[in-house]
C-alpha cells in the first residue's frame, strides 16, 4: 500500500468520494476528525456505508478511538461487520493489539465472518511505541502494517515539529522493525506546505518506509509516485 | 425499543439528513419528511419507508420521526435514523 488517504468518517458526501482519488487504502477516522458528541453517529455511518458503497477498488483502514477511551471497543464491534480490511491500533503498545485482536475474535464470531480476516495496523505515536516496535508488530499474528504519527510522537517528546532530521532514528527504528517482520510500514502525513511532500515522502522511502498517509486527496498522487 | 426524549442525529451538510426522533403519542411510527420538492417527489416516497423500517427493524412501536433531507443516499438515512433512535432511547 503505497497511499493511504485519510478522511473524515462522518461525513457523508466524504465517505462517497473517497474513492475517487487513486489512492490504495482510505483510512476512515473515527477518532481525531470526530468530536466527542458524534462518535456514536459516525461508527454507525461508516458500517452503513461500507455495506452500502462499492470499496473493493482500495483496502479500507479504520481508525478507532484510543484503546484508552470507552469508544475503543464500540468503534471495532460496531464497524467490524461492515468488513474493514484493517484497523488501526491507536497510541500502539502490546497489550492493546492484543485486545484489540480479542475484541475482533468476538466480532468476526458474532457476525460469521472468517476468523482472523480483519487486520490490525498499529500506530506508533510515542516513544514508547517507537522503542517497543518489534514487540508490538508480535503481539498478534493479525498485523499487517505499522503507521507512524510524527506529530503525536513529538508531542510526547516534547519537542517542536521540525525537519525531518528529528524523525531519523524512529523512522528507522519503525523501517527496520517492520521489514524484519515482514509488514509494510506506513510514514506519517505530511502538513507542511505542498512542494515539501516529495521530499518528505522520500526521506521515509529511503530509511525503509514502503508507504505513507495522505493527508488529503491532492496528496495521493505525489505519494504514489515516490513509492512506485 | 422505547423512546423516553427527543434525539437529533444528523447534518445539514450536503449528502446529508437531519433526522429528529420523538416519542410517540400512540402505537405506530410517522415520519415527517422535508427537503427539495424535486427529490421528494422522486424518492420521497423510498425514503420514509427507509426511515420507517428502520425504526422498525429496532423494535420502535411508537414514535414521531421528522426529518430534513440535503440529498443523503439510503445508508445516510439509516446511519442518522438509527443514532437519533439510540439516542432517544438512552
Amino acid at each position: 500500500m503505497k497511499s493511504l488517504m485519510i478522511v473524515n468518517a462522518n461525513n457523508p458526501k466524504i465517505l462517497l468520494d473517497a474513492v475517487l482519488y487513486g489512492a490504495d487504502g482510505v483510512l476512515f477516522d473515527l477518532a481525531d476528525s470526530v468530536a466527542d458528541t458524534e462518535k456514536d453517529a459516525a461508527r454507525l455511518l461508516l458500517v452503513e456505508a461500507l455495506r452500502f458503497l462499492d470499496y473493493s477498488a482500495v483496502e479500507v483502514v479504520v481508525r478507532p478511538n484510543c484503546p484508552c477511551q470507552k469508544d475503543f471497543e464500540l468503534d471495532l464491534l460496531t464497524v467490524a461487520p461492515g468488513k474493514p480490511c484493517d484497523f488501526i491500533v491507536p497510541m500502539a503498545k502490546p497489550e492493546y493489539v492484543v485486545r484489540a485482536a480479542e475484541i475482533l475474535d468476538k466480532a468476526e464470531a458474532e457476525n460469521n465472518l472468517p476468523a482472523g480476516e480483519i487486520r490490525l495496523i498499529p500506530s506508533i505515536d510515542s516513544a514508547a511505541g517507537v522503542e517497543s516496535v518489534a514487540a508490538v508488530i508480535a503481539a498478534s499474528p493479525r498485523v499487517r502494517a505499522v503507521m507512524f504519527d510524527a506529530k503525536k510522537f513529538l508531542a510526547d517528546l516534547g519537542a517542536e515539529a521540525g525537519g525531518a532530521e528529528q524523525l531519523v532514528y524512529a523512522r528507522s527504528k519503525i523501517a527496520v522493525a517492520c521489514h524484519v517482520a515482514g509488514v509494510e510500514s506506513i510514514d506519517t502525513p505530511y502538513v507542511g506546505k505542498a512542494d515539501g511532500l516529495a521530499a518528505d515522502a522520500g526521506a521515509a522511502k529511503a530509511l525503509g518506509f514502503t508507504g505513507k498517509v495522505a493527508a488529503d486527496g491532492k496528496q495521493v498522487k505525489t505519494i504514489n509516485a515516490v513509492f512506485a | 425499543m422505547k423512546l423516553v426524549r427527543e434525539a437529533t442525529a444528523g447534518a445539514s451538510d450536503a449528502g446529508d439528513i437531519i433526522v429528529t426522533v420523538l416519542p410517540g403519542s400512540e402505537p405506530g411510527v410517522t415520519v415527517e419528511l422535508k427537503g427539495k420538492s424535486v427529490v421528494l417527489k422522486q424518492f420521497g416516497t423510498q425514503m420514509k419507508a427507509v426511515i420507517k423500517k428502520t425504526a422498525e427493524d429496532l423494535g420502535v412501536e411508537s414514535a414521531l420521526i421528522k426529518a430534513q433531507d440535503n440529498a443523503a443516499l439510503d445508508f445516510t438515512i439509516r446511519a442518522r435514523t438509527r443514532c437519533a433512535i439510540e439516542r432517544a432511547a438512552g
